[in-house]
């Protein structure tokens, strides 16, 4: 994996890795996708519309992260809401910070030197589970940050263990996990049963027991550009993921049994890439310069959530618009863009998106549970609008109140919490 | 007239100048009011962030004031006219305009226009669509855009005016710009630098009114959210892509002086040609092109004494320049943030110079002797020197995705002619004892040298079809130089003393030729260590290498005129000699660095480095000469570590400092003139002994140097301060042994160690408000040397101490006025033993002054006052210098120029320089250049709208 910098986006482009195997076979699951039952979904982001804050949330909760010399961090990478708990991956030096529902800190998991890149929760037995040193071993957690197990695994030496450590949990000892498009074949030393597959299924030790979206022969060089949240993401049903696909604009909906295509998103031919871009071995290698000289094309859909009949997304172009960050209600068809969302009275006159922050791009909405909508903002940003809007003279609630007088622009960053409305 | 009292005369003149300026701005100040507003997309339904809130008056269509609208689509704007008919007009990139008509009513300071609503116009048609009114300023994406046509400046103003028009753009005198407080990195004329990296050549030059918009973008590497790094992009209206501009101006003067200049110069976005010459006797010289196209910019002159006669120099000199500059430029990318990665230029340049140099010359030196005692020399010198040079240059550089490739050739060829009269007298006033000397010399010289070198590098990255890492980090550079050179010279000197014994006469020809070839290859495998071993995060080892390779061969014939011959000569046989000299120079070093990084997104970034350079040196000097004295052989292996530690801590949008530790290690190799001289007597006043056993000496310098500089993009302030501190083991010094008829005998022999401590800093700070600007900079530089010399067998520990300090204001007002004080101090005091010190103090205080109106009179003053004094018990020398430039432009776009020039106009210049060494210090008069009356007529030939192909 390496990072490019483009329109003040991180781009990950994730690049093939896999790990050694012997050369044991095993028969595991393949699930079938289901693709009866999908919406096309038409979506412009270029007539995305705005707003207040009002006609699209019915509640805001603006929660500051104490700030004291433990509980410092940059930014949030990742964020994971559990019960009581914001779980973050924070950018700077890559820590885990875990805080409480109200935002005050209770601890911090990894070092300086730990580097961490992964955060995974199981939310069925309350579980922070990370790892850091290629898949050799992974470490489990409590909620409180207090360290269960260290798993150390043999994965490259077994051919039945993947050495993904970013696992969406569908169940106490069912997660799942992505693969890259490889070209390793089935002679080769790094060859594993399921490495011609997208998605695996794996239990808590990592033993894959099944696998789902094959690819074929021309897609063994496709190389992906992956950026914000994503390729899986947390569904509003516990036991699903969804999981977005390359260059397709397709979204999956992952189930321990099934695998349904949802949506497939169509945007104007402007915004979209040719509809043979993953299958044209002439691009393999040269996709991310072909990107270059169509700066508009949209390479990556990630953060996609559901809430209700809502659903969030990022897209990802080279050139940055205002509009890559949306809402869609599926039942009005209402597009709109996030950044378009003018803070009013029920936000403080607050923002409700990060459009200061080095790394704003990267994030978008960050997490989602069923109504709400999670996102981050800077102090920086925070207390830009701050000092914009002393004149309304909003009523702030205790805590926020508190933070706006006695913190500053260098504090921690203020996760904000809207509740969708059902219908816009 | 006395001195004071034309200070006093000038310093009126100046106050009087700068009450003038600020009586005309108070005149405008009438009342005012103010707008507030908020901009939308009314369609869409969300207020729009920086869009162009700009506003006119109704009736004289003036743009008298913009803004971009603030994070929540908000805007005020102040100081607006009451009771008169204004334009509001919203302007978005990919928007419809939206217009208002108002009339802000006396009394009411804040009027409220509400909302302006604009339309989005088809996305497709944003790039081709007319508009009626052009935003002064505009974010196109996240570039921020300042639109040429909506500044109204004169016709003949040119790319500087229109910069320093900008908000938060600062113009530095010395040709930097700064945008908000930052400087920028890059400034480019359609993603391409314009005539190499001198920035002042596109400012002067270009006019305002070819150039469509100035657009100022972050590089997106730069992690700092409030004041990213940036670059600056000036887009040329579409038909001014190809265009010519130049000069042909000629001047005559006073006592036949003479100045003439000429330039044409054409650019195309693949081309840019330029041919340049100047030729006069009033002191305006250049050693290259760029210099040589300063002198000949569109707007050239001001009070910047660069473009001025130099007093300074010494002689009367006739100067005759000729330049060419060719860029190719075969890189097709056309995003000009692309552009430097894709490098792909040919360059070339020729650059012929010559210079006839008559010098009158006048000395006295005091040398100072035991037990207070000295001996005085007094000289007077003539000399004719006429230097010509020829130098072209080539080189071509490309950029790959993962590295670089840059070659370069160039040759030179040096020819000077040279001849001189010297009559010297020596005079000791313990001994009484006197000397004279007569000497004429003629002689020529013809150097040639050529060199060739290429460089580049290759970055290890990740193979994305291959799926892993492919090359490595490798830094090489190979350097080959060839230097021919062959003197030839002659030489009657004829030495008289109070002891006739030791009367000289002479009369030598020599003829010496050295032929030199050096191959440097320099290497750096940069991260080795993460070749073979999982690298740890922050650790760098690189392993460099440096070697050099010379071979010298001399041939020196020396011959004495047969005494009682006129011109029968024969081999003096002391002094002819060949030679052969090869030098090995090789450096290898393991280099381990280690950086700790810690930033916190949008807060803060600091970086903590150490660096360990550990460097051996195996020098080894083979000399071998048919004068046996020179046949050396000299091996020697040194350790020549370098650490380096260094601190930076960028306070985001707040301020950036930086701490820099740093320890050197290098020595000094003992030359063969220097081991091995062969005397020659001939040089009655000074010769050089042998002293074979002269050692290297061995250099320790530790220098902590402090930069800070603000980024809150008001009022720029940065200042730095250095400490450095030396320590030579062994010295190369001097024993010196003067005789009693002032004859110097030296020998470089290796001394105590010498120590050395020098401390400087500068501070430069920027205040703009409206269409003033006050640009301070203040520097100053201590020096301290403590070392031993040897003087008639005595040893003598000598310190010598250096002052300097300047203190210089800049004042700007639109383009029209400009103004310079400045406050220069430089002192010298040097001790031997318990010796008289000598001393030396030198004031300069400098006065500019210029006023230009477009398409009319223009004019400049400048005045350097001096007084310099030298050993205490001497007089002060008082002079000042003062130039003035009165002209007019005239013709559509004020092409031609007329001007009038009085130079030194009070008559005073009088070259008197003090040099001080650590026994002697000498005073010299030089006949300089002074006053002079010159009339100048000039034709600015340009062509900005050639059709485009």
């Amino acid at each position: 994996m390496f990072a490019l910098s483009k329109n003040r986006i991180l781009v990950f482009c994730y690049l093939t890795i896999f790990s050694l195997l012997t050369n044991r076979a095993y028969a595991q699951e393949t699930i079938k996708v289901d693709t009866s039952n999908f919406s096309y979904l038409r979506l412009d982001p270029s007539n995305a519309i705005g707003g207040k804050v009002s006609d699209f949330f019915s509640e805001i909760e603006y929660i500051p992260l104490e700030t004291i010399k433990e509980s410092l961090f940059g930014s949030i990478l990742r964020l994971e809401v559990l019960e009581d708990r914001f779980i973050i991956l924070e950018n700077s030096n890559h820590f885990i910070l875990i805080f409480n529902s109200s935002g005050k800190y209770l601890s911090k998991v990894g070092t300086q030197k730990e580097y961490l890149t992964e955060l995974s929760i199981n939310r069925f037995t309350k579980q922070i589970l990370f790892s850091n040193d290629r898949g050799k071993t992974l470490t489990v957690c409590d909620l409180n940050g207090t360290v269960l197990k260290k798993i150390k695994f043999e994965a490259n030496a077994d051919k039945t263990k993947t050495t993904s450590s970013q696992m969406i949990f569908l169940g106490n000892d069912e997660s799942v996990g992505s693969n890259y498009y490889d070209n390793i074949e089935i002679n080769s030393k790094y060859y594993k049963p399921f490495s011609k597959y997208l998605i695996h299924y794996a239990k808590s030790d990592r033993t894959v027991y099944a696998q789902a979206l094959p690819y074929g022969k021309l897609q063994n060089n496709l190389d992906v550009i992956n950026v914000g949240i994503g390729p899986l993401t947390l569904t509003d049903i516990d036991t699903a993921s969804f999981y977005s696909k390359a260059y397709d604009y397709s979204i999956y909906q992952i189930s321990p049994k099934t695998v349904k295509l949802l949506y497939k998103i169509i945007f104007p031919a402007y915004f979209s890439v040719p509809t043979n871009f993953a299958t044209d071995t002439t691009l393999d290698g040269n996709r991310y310069q072909w990107f270059e000289k169509h700066p508009d094309a949209i390479f990556c859909v990630s953060n996609f959530f559901r809430a209700g009949d809502n659903i969030t997304f990022k897209t990802t172009s080279w050139n940055s618009t205002k509009e890559d960050d949306l809402i869609y209600n599926t039942k009005s068809g209402t597009l709109s863009a996030l950044r378009h969302i003018e803070q009013d009275s029920l936000s403080y006159h607050l923002p409700i998106f990060d459009e200061t922050s080095a790394i704003s791009n990267k994030n978008g909405v960050l997490a989602s549970d069923k109504d709400n909508l999670y996102l981050s903002l800077s102090s920086l940003e925070m207390f830009k609008f701050y000092n914009l809007n002393l004149e309304n003279k909003s009523l702030y609630p205790t805590k926020l109140l508190s933070y706006l007088k006695k913190g500053s622009k260098k504090d921690n960053a203020v996760i904000v919490r809207l509740k969708l409305k059902k219908s816009l | 007239m006395s001195l004071t009292f034309r200070i006093r005369v000038l310093v009126i003149f100046f106050l009087l100048c700068i009450a003038g300026i600020s009586y005309g701005q108070k005149n405008n100040i009438t009342e005012t009011g103010s707008i507030i507003g908020i901009s939308r997309d009314s369609l869409h339904n969300y207020p729009l962030k920086a869009a162009t809130i700009s506003v006119y008056n109704a009736k004289s269509n003036e743009l008298l004031s913009f803004q971009l609208t603030n994070d929540l689509g908000k805007f005020q704007i102040k100081n607006l006219p009451v009771d008169t008919l204004l334009h509001v007009i919203a302007t978005n990139f990919g928007y419809k305009e939206a217009k208002l008509k108002i009339i802000i009513p006396s009394g009411k300071k804040a009027f409220n226009v509400g909302v302006l609503n604009l339309e989005r116009e088809k996305w497709l048609l944003q790039e081709v669509s007319i508009r009626s009114v052009i935003p002064p300023v505009q974010m196109r994406g996240d570039t921020l855009e300042f639109n040429a046509a909506a500044f109204k400046l004169d016709t003949t103003a040119v790319v500087g005016d229109l910069l320093q028009k900008l908000p938060g753009v600062t113009v530095w005198n010395d040709g930097v710009i700064t945008v908000n407080g930052k400087k920028i990195s890059r400034l480019l004329v359609d993603g391409k630098e314009f005539f190499g990296s001198d920035s002042r050549i596109l400012l002067n030059n270009i006019p305002k009114n070819s150039i469509q918009k100035v657009q100022v973008y972050k590089i997106k590497t730069d992690n700092d959210p409030l004041n990213a790094k940036s670059e600056m992009n000036v887009v040329l209206k579409a038909g001014n892509k190809n265009a010519l501009f130049g000069k042909l101006g000629v001047g005559y003067a006073t006592q036949k002086h003479f100045a003439g200049d000429g330039m044409i110069s054409y650019f195309s976005p693949r081309q840019q040609i330029s041919v340049v010459s100047a030729a006069n006797d009033v002191n305006k010289t250049a050693n290259n092109v760029n210099t040589l196209m300063n002198f000949n910019s569109f707007k050239g002159e001001g009070i910047n004494n660069d473009y001025h006669s130099d007093f300074s120099r010494e002689g009367f000199n006739i100067f005759k320049g000729l330049g060419f500059t060719f860029l190719q430029d075969f890189n097709k990318e056309t995003d000009t943030r692309k552009t430097y990665y894709k490098m792909n230029n040919l360059n070339t340049d020729l650059f012929y110079s010559n210079n006839e140099n008559t010098t009158n010359q006048e000395i006295i030196n005091t040398i100072a002797l035991n037990d207070d005692h000295s001996i005085t020399q007094t000289g007077t010198n003539k000399w004719q020197n006429n230097n010509s040079g020829l130098r072209t240059n080539a080189n071509y550089e490309k950029r790959f995705r993962n590295g670089f490739l840059y070659t370069n050739y160039s040759f030179a060829n040096q020819k000077s002619n040279n001849s001189s009269k010297q009559f010297n007298s020596s005079f000791n006033d313990l001994t009484q004892e006197n000397s004279k000397t007569s000497s004429e010399q003629n002689g020529n010289n013809d150097q040639q040298s050529f060199s060739a070198n290429i460089r580049g590098s290759v970055e290890r990255f990740f193979d994305t079809k291959r799926h892993r890492k492919r090359l490595v980090n490798l830094d090489f550079y190979y350097n080959f130089v060839v230097n021919n050179s062959k003197q030839r010279k002659g030489i009657v000197t004829n030495f008289t003393s109070t002891d006739v014994s030791q009367d000289r006469y002479y009369n030598r020809i020599y003829l010496i030729d050295l032929k030199s070839s050096t191959h440097t290859i320099n290497t750096v495998l940069r991260q080795f260590n993460g070749l073979f071993f999982s690298t740890v995060p922050g650790i760098s080892i690189d392993i460099n290498n440096i070697l050099t390779l010379n071979n010298q061969n001399g041939n020196d014939n020396v011959s004495d005129m047969l005494p009682g011959t006129s011109n029968l000569y024969e081999t003096n046989l002391d002094l002819t000699n060949k030679s052969n000299l090869k030098i090995l120079d090789e450096k290898p070093g393991i280099n381990i660095a280690h950086t700790y990084n810690k930033s916190l997104d949008n807060r803060y970034g600091t970086s903590l480095t150490y660096n360990i350079l550990l460097q051996g040196q195996f020098y080894v000097q083979k000399n071998v000469a048919t004068q046996s004295i020179q046949n050396i052989y000299r091996s020697n292996t040194f350790f020549v570590p370098t650490a380096r530690v260094n601190y930076t801590n960028d306070q985001y949008g707040e301020f950036k400092n930086e701490l820099t530790f740093e320890y050197l290690t290098s020595v000094i190799y003992p030359e063969i003139w220097q081991m091995a001289p062969l005397i020659d007597r001939a040089s009655i006043y000074g010769f050089t002994i042998p002293n074979i056993s002269l050692q290297p000496s061995y250099q320790h310098m530790a220098t902590l140097s402090y930069n800070f500089l603000t980024q809150t993009g008001k009022n720029d302030l940065n200042a730095n301060l250095n400490i450095a501190g030396g320590l030579t083991e062994r010295n190369i010094t001097d024993s010196v042994y003067y005789d009693a008829l002032g004859r110097t005998i030296r020998r470089y022999i290796n001394g105590d160690n010498r120590q050395s401590l020098i401390l400087n800093g500068g501070i430069n700070k920027a205040f703009k408000f409206n269409n003033h600007q006050l640009q301070f900079s203040g520097n100053t530089k201590v020096e301290f040397y403590e070392y031993n010399t040897l003087t008639n067998g005595q040893d003598y520990l000598t310190h010598t101490k250096i002052f300097n300090a300047s203190a210089v204001f800049n004042y700007t007002y639109q383009t029209k006025w400009s103004g310079v004080i400045g406050q220069y101090y430089t002192g010298g005091k040097s001790q031997q033993g318990n010796l008289n010190p000598l001393t030396y103090t030198t004031w300069t205080t400098n006065l500019g002054l210029a006023y230009a109106l477009p398409r009319s009179v223009f004019f400049n003053t400048r005045v350097n006052f001096n007084k310099t004094k030298a050993t205490a018990g001497t007089p002060h020398i008082y002079y000042a210098i003062w130039n003035a430039d009165i002209g007019y432009r005239f013709l559509k776009g004020s092409n031609a120029e007329v001007k009038f020039s009085a130079l030194d106009l009070l008559h005073q210049n009088n070259s008197v320089i003090n040099r001080l060494n650590y026994n002697n210090i000498t005073l010299t008069k030089t006949n300089v250049l002074q006053q002079y009356f010159m009339l100048t007529v000039a034709y600015y030939p340009r062509k900005f709208n050639k059709n485009d192909k």
